[in-house]
């Protein structure tokens, strides 16, 4: 290893005047190093790397201390340096894409960082199909990959990702993972945000735990700084009649505008007090196929009969919410201040109730969408990748709220990539080139 | 569906249903011809050229787009229809204006609408692409900006759809979730600005490539050999 670090950070206070601030920080990242931030949801970890990025200021934040990239103040670099030379996945991959056509959007990023592109490169990333596709059509997955192929192109000395696999299919997260390694053998460098830092675990990362805002452990990586909690146990019977049907979907097929049927003749039932997952591919239509069941989407062809109310809890929450601040949500939807605040304290959203949506984290911000939808009582809960960015103390607040959803007779289908929830499915449906297949 | 919420449905398929294909992937003097000869259809003979044309961008949006198209921009273009025969209509009746019949009423309907219908159309055969990179030889620093441009608007149109549908599923009326909506764009673009600062802060170094579609140009061509044929017509007959 070199012994002049790529990014060298001694971070005194960071964060939003009156709402949240990280502390006393320090960080070398030298060169063919992977560094792992990991840390409980609003721990400080976004903000620590918009911090290192220098565009915390930009959203009315600000930072006491000093970051040096390349030897050299990162204020002093201009613009098109950083950009050629530090890529950023964000943890909303949507946020990052500013071309409207896949590979439009690609050749941008390269041609910002002074590269000429090769469309037909993007099928090494899985986006071989969609090449002419437009981006605000792709699913959260395939953002993800498209942002995974323009920041490894561009080839750029650090590599900075913010829960990078969490939209991911597996096959790509193995795929994703060797262009990791790969990075760090050529001499680059990449920080990582991750609840899970066990996925980098065989690339001998630096280890960086947060907690409130703290550092609370930088070294080599170890297994008992990692915060985890127990593994719960809930009871997995449901006492009511299984024959109490809620969602029958039979032979569905839709497509969208101009391109050929996602869904070909996709039928499927879920009972009161049953979790069903489904999985699949990015881009399968494991989104298209929960707005068609909330009744968002018409199908082409097709029948949907709903017994009860159905609600859509998307992948980007902030679609979900009505009103500013977490406490105006839960309140409209407990119609209980006493329980709002009771619920939220129990879901770890008490220390945030009276803050703006704007400043919460992505993992808070996915939490309080899902209280709020549990509290309003809705008959069939469709829930859109409900487990991105949760830390597993956060998991189990959400699997709390699946089981006694469970216990309360409701029907739950989930569509995630997440290994996690693997085992507290009753059923798990695998979408697979337009047909769903259950197990 | 809400009234808003077919409004934004409308505008998002008449003009950003389709990527950088058909139409926009055609000559950039093609289109500037098929522009003009259009107008001057328009203008030789008001009445038949309106009908001229009204069938005309009908039969090349089936060709190059799809029905779904034609039945948005048709839509869209017959509100103006609508409102300007209507208010020549009514106020002819009360005497404020000079009065008109119904056919003369449906005529003003016909050619709003097909004016209306040909400006959507020649929008949407508008490359942002090209633009960029015709803006990379003249302002080099603006030529981010048509391509976020055709990013951000239809990425804002469907997050007002999908809050707007989340929103009828939590049984909310669709005047309390505008203001959510649109919070959601704000944020949107805030969290853009931030997330691409160092990108939006550069220049673009190379052109974005892009080929022009032949199955398109001949099909536009055609088109402009019609209203050409027209045009000598009534020029020579």
């Amino acid at each position: 290893m070199l012994d002049k670090p790529i990014l060298r950070a001694e971070i005194i206070e960071a964060g939003y005047p009156g709402y949240f601030q990280i502390r006393n920080i320090r960080i070398d990242v030298e060169p063919g190093e992977l560094l792992v931030v990991t840390g409980r949801s609003g721990s400080g970890k976004t903000t620590l790397i918009k911090t290192l990025l220098g565009i915390i200021n930009l959203s009315q934040g600000y930072y006491k201390g000093k970051i040096e990239f390349l030897g050299k103040d990162l204020k002093k670099h201009s613009p098109r340096e950083i950009y050629s030379k530090i890529s950023y996945i964000p943890q909303d991959p949507w946020y990052a894409i500013i071309g409207h056509i896949v590979y439009v959007e690609y050749c941008h990023a390269l041609s910002i960082a002074g590269k000429k592109c090769e469309p037909k490169k993007l099928a090494e990333y899985g986006l071989g199909d969609h090449i002419e596709h437009i981006t605000y059509g792709l699913s959260a997955g395939q953002y993800q990959k498209l942002l995974w192929a323009e920041s490894f192109d561009r080839e750029t000395k650090l590599v900075v990702m913010d829960e990078p696999l969490v939209y991911l299919d597996t096959s790509s997260k193995n795929y994703f993972g060797k262009l990791v390694a790969k990075h760090l053998d050529k001499g680059g460098s990449v920080i990582i945000v991750d609840h899970m830092p066990e996925t980098w675990k065989s690339l001998q990362p630096k280890l960086l735990v947060l907690n409130n805002g703290e550092q609370a452990y930088c070294g080599p990586y170890r297994e008992d700084v990692v915060p985890r909690p127990e593994k719960p146990v809930f009871d997995k019977t449901y006492s009511s009649k299984k024959e109490e049907e809620l969602v029958i979907a039979k032979n569905i097929f839709f497509s969208y505008p101009g391109t050929c049927d996602i869904l070909k003749g996709v039928n499927l039932m879920i009972r009161k007090g049953e979790i069903l997952g489904i999985k699949g591919v990015n881009g399968a239509g494991k989104t298209t196929l929960l707005k068609i069941i909330a009744g968002i989407y018409k199908p082409r062809k097709g029948v949907v009969i709903r017994n009860g109310y159905p609600i859509y809890v998307p992948e980007n929450p902030l679609l979900y919410f009505s009103y500013p601040t977490p406490y105006e949500e839960l309140y409209s939807a407990s119609r209980d201040p006493m329980r709002a605040v009771k619920e939220a304290e129990k879901y770890g959203l008490k220390r945030v109730l009276k803050n703006p949506l704007a400043v919460l984290s992505t993992g808070e911000k996915r939490r309080l969408a899902l209280l709020a939808a549990y509290l309003s009582g809705y008959d069939i809960y469709l829930l859109d990748e409900p487990s991105g960015g949760l830390d597993t103390y956060s998991l189990n607040n959400l699997l709390e709220i699946l089981f006694d959803l469970k216990r309360k007779g409701k029907g739950i289908i989930i569509a995630s990539h997440d290994p996690r929830l693997d085992e507290y499915y009753d059923r798990i449906c695998f979408l697979h080139e337009g047909r769903l297949e259950c197990h | 569906m809400s009234l808003i919420g077919v409004l934004v449905g409308l505008v998002y398929k008449t003009f950003f249903l389709m990527g950088e294909t058909s139409y926009r992937k055609t000559p950039t003097l093609l289109k500037l011809l098929f522009t003009i000869t259009s107008l001057i259809v328009l203008i030789y003979n008001p009445y038949t050229g309106s009908i001229i044309i009204l069938v005309l961008v009908s039969v090349l949006g089936f060709l190059g787009y799809t029905g779904k198209w034609v039945y948005a921009s048709l839509t869209l273009s017959s509100i103006p229809g609508i409102w300007y025969a209507l208010t020549a209509f009514i106020l002819g009746l009360a005497g404020l204006t000079q009065s008109i019949t119904l056919i003369q009423a449906l005529w003003i309907y016909i050619r709003t609408t097909t004016i209306s219908y040909l400006i959507l159309f020649i929008a949407s055969m508008i490359s942002p692409t090209k633009i960029a990179n015709m803006l990379l030889h003249v302002k080099r620093e603006a030529a981010t900006t048509p391509i976020l441009l055709w990013r951000i608007t239809p990425y804002g149109l469907t997050t007002i759809m999908e809050s707007l549908a989340i929103g009828r599923l939590k049984k909310e009326k669709t005047k309390t979730r505008i203001a959510p909506a649109m919070a959601s764009l704000i944020e949107y673009g805030e969290l853009v600005k931030e997330i691409n600062y160092y990108r939006l802060m550069s220049e673009l170094k190379y052109p974005i490539p892009i080929k022009n579609s032949v199955k398109h140009t001949i099909i536009l061509l055609c088109g402009i050999i019609a209203e050409g044929a027209f045009i000598t017509h009534y020029v020579f007959c």
